[in-house]
């Protein structure tokens, strides 16, 4: 076991880790923020009542749609007028001038576009209305993240290879002695491979489990102060990620370690 | 055992280590390889060892070809070959046991089987006595004779050696070659590459003539002096 080598490991799986809760949070929030969304579906007035229903269902079978509530005119503007204080009534505008319409919720809120499409094109629907610009904005956004995040991610666990395939490949160097010998008396390779595989997992291992026990410290610290500061901030609660992110990094960091290791002991073999 | 047709080795930096071997040895052969340093005798070793592939021609060990050999078979090839070297490449940390057991364990030979075999070897080689020995506390000879006895402990059919003699006293070397033609008289085929043009010209076996590269004589009974560069290809003088 080489100490330098654990807490490079130990360091990059910490970043790794940092970066997937951050990545993990931001999703979370937008996921919040884009459930709150609603489709707003106003109706021809001259609807009658079973070609309601008939939409009605229509709108249920599609797949993204949750559920989809019918709002009359009558309660549309009781509606307006227990938000304006009770303050107007029918009688001050002479009709009622609101629409008949369905709020229509989502199963996959990041599908609201084409479900908002798919709405307009029902017969018995005037206009349709979503939160347009936010939802895109939050979906570009977490496109942006998604992405960013991939490539970061995908650095990191390169960069923890090059580390494991280094510190592996001085220790071949150290028994070339003994490997040049296994390989003339006819070890097989895998035999002669699995010590250092072993301790390549054990490296990335290491640095794992190190870095889990310090996020498990401070990421719990850390959703606390966030929630107790800003408590419009949607932080996920550490029980519901820790699990997730632990198996995460365990398989990261004992994967790689045994990649890294099989690169270098490979390239050793191949060479004598 | 082994068969070269037109084999020529050149290695990826360019130089030209073999060209155009075409040999056949018969199983239970004695073959001393001669020639200059750098004539190309380690090369061919390590051709039969499938430690290089030729990069033209063909290799048969044991009926096998070896160019079409895949990776993964070739520990099997080298179970079946014993090599020795200029410099023992023993393991200075372990015991003569020790050294040679190793041979066994890292193919998986059962651990009770490894003590037989290797006791056996080692008084073989008159080394019964210095199992629990250190490398470091013996001998140039005796040295050697562990590291004859770690190629012989898996009962190999082909034994490679490689300047065997070459770090050694006469005296020392005559033990050594006398060890060797024993283990050949018991039915190993046996490769001994050498400078040695003493050992060669007394023992009188076949003797196969490198330089540059090129073979330059291949004669039954043969000696050092008649391999030399100058002679015509194939025929010695």
């Amino acid at each position: 076991m080489n100490a330098a080598s654990v807490s490079t490991v130990m360091i990059l799986v910490m970043i790794l880790g940092i970066f997937l809760l951050l990545a993990m949070n931001l999703n979370h929030m937008a996921e919040n923020i884009l459930q709150q969304l609603q489709i707003t579906a106003r109706l021809t007035p001259t609807l009658k009542n079973e070609q309601i229903q008939e939409l009605k269902k229509k709108i249920i079978l599609i797949p993204e749609v949750s559920s989809a509530e019918f709002i009359s005119k009558d309660e549309a503007f009781r509606r307006l007028q227990k938000n304006l204080g009770r303050s107007i009534s029918i009688s001050d505008v002479g009709a009622n001038p609101l629409p008949n319409y369905f709020e229509v919720s989502l199963k996959s809120p990041r599908e609201i576009e084409l479900v908002a499409g798919r709405i307009t094109k029902l017969p018995g629907v005037e206009t349709v209305r979503y939160g347009q610009d936010l939802s895109r904005k939050i979906i570009s956004v977490s496109r942006v993240v998604y992405w960013t995040g991939t490539v970061f991610v995908i650095l990191l666990l390169v960069s923890t290879l090059f580390i494991v395939s280094n510190t592996i490949r001085l220790t071949v160097f150290a028994r070339r002695r003994e490997i040049r010998i296994m390989q003339l008396v006819g070890a097989a390779n895998w035999f002669i491979r699995w010590p250092f595989v072993i301790e390549g997992m054990l490296q990335g291992l290491g640095g794992a489990l190190l870095s889990i026990f310090l996020i498990n410290i401070f990421y719990p610290f850390l959703a606390d102060s966030v929630k107790n500061a800003f408590i419009f901030v949607p932080i996920l609660p550490p029980e519901l990620v820790i699990p997730r992110l632990t198996a995460l990094l365990l398989a990261a960091g004992v994967l790689t370690g045994a990649a890294g290791s099989i690169i270098s002991v490979n390239k050793f073999l191949h060479l004598t | 055992m082994i068969e070269m047709k037109a084999v020529s080795l050149t290695y990826p930096n360019g130089a030209q280590a073999l060209s155009d071997i075409d040999v056949s040895i018969q199983s239970g052969e004695f073959v001393f390889l001669v020639g200059p340093t750098g004539s190309g005798k380690s090369s061919f070793l390590r051709l039969i060892n499938r430690e290089e592939i030729p990069t033209s021609g063909k290799i048969l060990v044991d009926s096998q070809d070896l160019s079409i050999l895949k990776r993964s078979k070739v520990p099997f090839l080298r179970r079946k070959i014993g090599v020795i070297f200029q410099d023992f490449k023993l393991l200075l940390q372990k015991t003569v046991y020790e050294n040679v057991a190793y041979a066994l364990e890292v193919i998986g030979t059962p651990r009770y089987e490894i003590a037989r075999w290797v006791n056996r070897t080692l008084s073989m080689v008159g080394l019964g006595e210095k199992a629990h020995h250190f490398p470091g506390e013996l001998s140039g000879g005796e040295q050697q004779r562990i590291s004859i006895a770690r190629a012989l402990v898996n009962n190999p059919v082909i034994l490679l050696a490689d300047e065997p003699t070459g770090n050694l006293d006469p005296e020392t070397s005559w033990d050594i070659m006398q060890l060797l033609a024993q283990v050949n008289q018991k039915g190993t085929t046996l490769l001994v590459a050498t400078h040695n043009k003493n050992i060669v010209d007394t023992m009188r076996k076949r003797v196969i003539g490198l330089a540059e590269g090129r073979m330059t004589c291949d004669q039954e009974k043969g000696a050092y002096s008649l391999a030399k560069a100058e002679s015509a290809p194939g025929e010695c003088p």
